[in-house]
């Protein structure tokens, strides 16, 4: 494997993404090449990133009507009665 | 930032919601924990927003950032709020009554919070294929031919959008970290 070839699947390398016989490919390359190894350890530090991810979730839809009723004109901030 | 001043006032604070509200529940339900109390933070965060779009500076930092500020001080409250509540009935000992939630501290709530905010804004950065991707492969634990299965892309092309991702997160991560000066 070329680095050209093993480039492309290195970040689903680092997501454990790949079939056997495709990860032990990546591995031998990563044995005898540097500039590769290096690319590796910062597409893991996105990982390590990622664990801090909050989970992917959006709130309600109905919060979104909520909060605006608080934007309505009655209760603009700056306005004096 | 857009003008939350005047009668554009509504579609302002929609657009900045429709941006931004993923983060902030996201972030509340990583520190906070508890869903009901997310909600309450993206609600008064969004609040917060209009009320004081004018302390808002562009020379001190992006309008992400100041969000960011935003989002952790009614975080903090909650937070704070929240160890109010969970106070066990003490009996009329004050002492026990004032004592403090044994959790992670206000601190840890704070430093938690700068990351997680910080991924969220990288991964929103990212347009719907390659969310999509990083949702299943990372989130979802899906091998890459798997995903490819479940969604009907090439499995060349899922890898492709795989690496450029990761590229994309690991610029968008490193932008976001000089900002983050600022904050402290």
């Amino acid at each position: 494997m070329k680095c050209t070839e093993a480039h492309p699947n290195l970040a689903a390398f680092v997501l454990g993404g790949l079939e056997a016989e495709e990860a032990a490919e990546v591995r031998y390359h990563l044995d005898f090449c540097p500039g590769c190894q290096r690319q590796l350890e910062e597409l893991r530090k996105v990982n390590r990133a990622l664990e801090a991810a909050p989970p992917p979730a959006a709130p309600p839809a109905y919060l979104k009507g909520g909060s605006f009723l608080a934007f309505a004109p009655s209760n603009y901030p700056l306005q004096t009665r | 930032m857009t003008n939350l001043d005047g009668p554009g006032v509504e579609a302002a604070l929609s657009k900045l919601y429709d941006r931004y509200s993923r983060t902030v529940f996201g972030v509340g339900l990583r520190i906070l924990g508890d869903r009901s109390m997310a909600e309450e933070l993206v609600q008064e965060v969004f609040l917060k927003v209009w009320r004081s779009s004018g302390t808002f500076d562009s020379a001190r930092g992006s309008f992400s950032t100041w969000l960011y500020r935003v989002t952790r001080s009614v975080a903090l409250d909650l937070y704070r709020k929240r160890a109010h509540r969970v106070r066990p009935v003490s009996d009329g000992d004050p002492y026990l009554g004032s004592a403090r939630d044994p959790s992670a501290g206000p601190q840890e709530v704070v430093d938690e919070s700068w990351l997680s905010w910080r991924v969220s804004r990288a991964l929103e950065m990212l347009d719907a294929p390659h969310r999509e991707v990083i949702d299943l492969a990372y989130f979802g634990g899906l091998s890459q031919r798997e995903i490819s299965e479940r969604t009907g892309v090439p499995l060349g092309t899922v890898k492709t959008r795989t690496a450029s991702a990761y590229k994309s997160l690991r610029k968008e991560l490193a932008v976001q970290a000089i900002s983050q000066e600022i904050i402290r």
